[in-house]
């Protein structure tokens, strides 16, 4: 301990403050959503009264995202949700509004659909709304149902109520019964008449019979017009025979070809050889064989294919930014400038590059040792130091890192020498808070960098902390700036920028 | 007559001196902080005093003061069944509020008047004038290291006195109180946002730098001997406290 009990005593607090803070604000997070990962749905309402903004969003009663913005457009109201990516809803939705409670909390409640409709893609609307019914509305349309209803059950009483109406029934009955005996009468009669019918059906096909025998002179001369055809297709034979004829005989170009031996020889091993190969693919051999033939090969060319896909797709969200920083450090006046490229393959992890011009550069030390002997007597021994520095030396990081909640942690090479760092992100992510240790080596304690970026706009942010501070000798504040592009600001750059146009 | 007069205009006058001068040190401190040398091991001592020595009493009024909030609000909200909502009210009053607070009250009870006392002891005793007679900086020697250490200090404490309030919440209500624990917890889940945390780390801090810089500023100048030290303490501290509260309603208006 010693020297370092006050240093180690104010590392603990710290350290488990930060824990402390870190444990609460993922508690705090749990099951909340962070507002960058989610996609926006539109839907139209024809009243929302209640419905707040940050109101949960459910489908079968699970929170899937929250109310976003809620606005008015053309005199009905227009409510953005904003959904986990992971919760797919399809074009066939039908969207809510619900009540909770006995204080009466209003949320949206959504169907996801069924599978055979589109999924819908961000800032698509969702057709269908229910603005739900109103307390006061249903019960004014449950009073004018009671009220139908009283009214037809009078009138109902109205006819059947009294000695009456007992007659006017028993004359009903009678006249079904007497209904019922003219049916079976019909069914009897109509017997006769399927008996005519199945006596048409018999003329009818002798009237066929008597077509095809009056069209006989028709099909003869079809006949006849087929035998010429054939006629012609003998004559054209023998032309071609006289042909090959000639080219037997070494007369044309034909002959030529096909007398030349070499040539011909050249012609019936190309055919046999592809007779081969034709045999072998059928029988499955070979590469083009097994190709062609086996279930598999489809298959897997199948599953090549779909990997592909995936591989394009998830090219897709491959997220690039390029940062370009600079600080001045007040002890020295030197500026040190960064350019860093990164790329996220997910949400949650990154690779980044960097190339940093650092004007200290790289010291190297050596030292000697030499001895000497002063009259024979004892040896001497001094060392002799050497520091050689590399004025504006180019470093470079490549880092891997990984985002747990607004915490990041990564390692790799930092400013060409091993090296680990931790980020903190705030206030969704518009501070920056970082600590990275790297160059541990034995010549000096290891180089420890902690300072905080504050991003003023979406692009450029201002920095500022301590670089080096273990050590007394390079220990310096920084002041900075930089700025900072997604593949998206590329994007947009370069589809807003005019263009020649060819000639 | 006019002597009221009189009066009345040197409270003014001698009103906007203490101002100015409170805002001139504090702009003093901000141009000293940049400059080298850079004194690190008496900032890491006063990081010390400041936070890890304080520790032991926050935690202490933390933990009392979210024990009591839990018992107080069951009381009320059991008169219309909504017990479980005392984990939410224990939470969200810790962080946005009384954590903050307390934490800054009990530190500047405790650091903010040795700050003073020191500060002043060295004055009196003609040890400032010794520092720069030494070409030392005394605002960068002695007030830079105890206002930065209190600006990072404040929120750290907070969030403990934050954690261990919440923690005696839980105690009085779920083990004394009876009610059931996985609402108690649910519920401030529902009710808590990381920005009512942050919120009040941010007020902290601000705490944070008043309390040091009040300490500061009246040890600084101090005047008359023993008996000037004792005045200056006792006013650093009702000094800072009243400015705590009345920042603290500003900084609430300004941020939630």
């Amino acid at each position: 301990m010693g020297r370092y009990s006050l240093e180690v005593k104010v590392g603990i607090f710290v350290f488990i403050s930060l824990l402390v803070l870190a444990y609460m604000t993922t508690q705090v997070t749990r099951g909340k959503f962070v507002s960058g990962d989610m996609y926006p749905l539109v839907i139209y309402f024809d009243n929302v009264t209640g419905l707040k903004k940050n109101a949960p969003v459910e489908i079968a009663g699970i929170e899937v995202g929250l109310v976003k913005d809620i606005g008015l457009e053309n005199g009905r109201a227009r409510v953005v949700l904003a959904l986990r990516p992971d919760v797919k809803v399809h074009a066939d939705a039908v969207a809510k509004i619900r009540t909770r409670g006995v204080l009466g909390d209003k949320f949206v409640e959504i169907t996801s659909g069924s599978a055979s409709y589109p999924l819908l893609k961000e800032k698509e609307v969702i057709a269908r709304s229910d603005s739900g019914a109103d307390l006061g509305e249903l019960m004014q349309k449950v009073g004018s149902i009671a009220d139908d209803i009283g009214r037809i059950t009078r009138s109902v009483s109205n006819v059947l109520g009294g000695p009456e109406g007992e007659q006017d029934l028993r004359l009903l009955i009678t006249n079904l019964k007497e209904m019922s005996i003219e049916l079976d009468k019909m069914v009897q009669s109509n017997l006769q008449s399927v008996n005519k019918i199945v006596a048409n059906l018999r003329e009818f096909s002798e009237d066929i019979k008597d077509i095809s025998g009056g069209n006989k002179k028709e099909i003869n001369r079809i006949v006849r017009n087929f035998d010429v055809a054939i006629l012609e297709l003998k004559e054209s034979m023998l032309k071609m025979n006289e042909l090959l004829e000639k080219a037997n005989n070494g007369q044309g170009p034909l002959a030529k070809l096909v007398s030349d031996k070499e040539m011909g020889e050249g012609l019936k091993q190309t055919i046999s050889s592809l007779k081969t190969v034709a045999k072998n693919i059928e029988e499955g051999k070979g590469t083009l064989g097994k190709l062609i033939n086996e279930d598999t090969t489809a298959k897997n060319l199948d599953k090549t294919l779909e990997g592909l896909n995936k591989y394009l797709s998830k090219q897709d969200k491959f997220k690039t930014s390029i940062d370009v920083h600079s600080e001045y450090l007040t002890d020295t006046g030197d500026t040190k400038s960064y350019v860093t490229l990164q790329i996220k393959p997910s949400v949650d992890k990154f690779f980044s590059l960097s190339i940093i011009d650092d004007p200290k550069g790289e010291t190297k030390e050596t030292s000697t040792y030499r001895r000497y002997r002063t009259d024979k007597g004892a040896w001497h021994t001094y060392k002799e130091e050497e520091k050689e520095t590399k004025e504006d030396g180019l470093k470079f990081s490549l880092q891997i890192g990984k985002r747990f909640h607004d915490f990041v942690v990564r390692g790799g090479i930092i400013e060409s020498s091993g090296g680990v760092g931790l980020d903190y992100y705030l206030w969704d992510d518009r501070v920056k808070l970082f600590f990275e240790a790297f160059d541990f080596d034995d010549e000096d304690p290891a180089h420890l960098k902690a300072g905080g970026n504050i991003y003023l706009l979406r692009n450029v942010y201002l920095t500022a902390g301590m670089d080096d501070f273990a050590d007394s000798e390079d220990r310096s504040f920084f002041v900075g700036g930089g700025l900072f592009f997604t593949d998206e600001d590329i994007k947009y750059i370069l589809g807003s920028t005019p263009l020649p146009k060819g000639q | 007559m006019f002597k009221l007069f009189a009066w009345l205009g040197n409270i003014c006058l001698s009103l906007l001196q203490e101002m100015g001068k409170l805002l001139l040190l504090f702009l003093e401190a901000i141009i000293w902080l940049f400059r080298p040398p850079f004194r690190f091991r008496l900032f890491v001592k006063q990081l010390e005093f400041v936070g890890v020595n304080s520790l032991f009493v926050v935690l202490l009024t933390g933990l009392f003061t979210g024990m009591v909030l839990a018992l107080q609000t069951y009381y009320a909200f059991r008169l219309f069944s909504a017990e479980s909502l005392v984990g939410a009210t224990v939470a969200l009053s810790m962080t946005r509020e009384l954590g903050p607070v307390i934490t800054a009250l009990m530190v500047t009870g405790r650091a903010g008047s040795a700050i003073a006392a020191e500060i002043g002891t060295m004055r009196v005793t003609e040890q400032i004038d010794a520092l720069t007679v030494m070409a030392i900086s005394p605002v960068q020697y002695l007030v830079v290291p105890r206002i930065l250490a209190g600006v990072i200090m404040l929120p750290l404490l907070t969030i403990l006195s934050d954690f261990v309030g919440i923690v005696g919440g839980y105690l009085v209500g779920v083990k004394i109180l009876g009610i059931n624990s996985g609402l108690f917890i649910n519920k401030i889940y529902e009710h808590v946002d990381v920005d009512d945390l942050y919120n009040g780390l941010i007020k902290a801090a601000f705490f944070g730098l008043i309390l040091t810089l009040v300490g500061c500023y009246k040890g600084f100048y101090t005047r008359g001997g023993a008996e000037g030290v004792g005045k200056s303490t006792t006013q650093s501290v009702v000094l800072a406290s009243v400015l705590i509260l009345m920042f603290d309603y500003v900084l609430t208006a300004l941020m939630f």
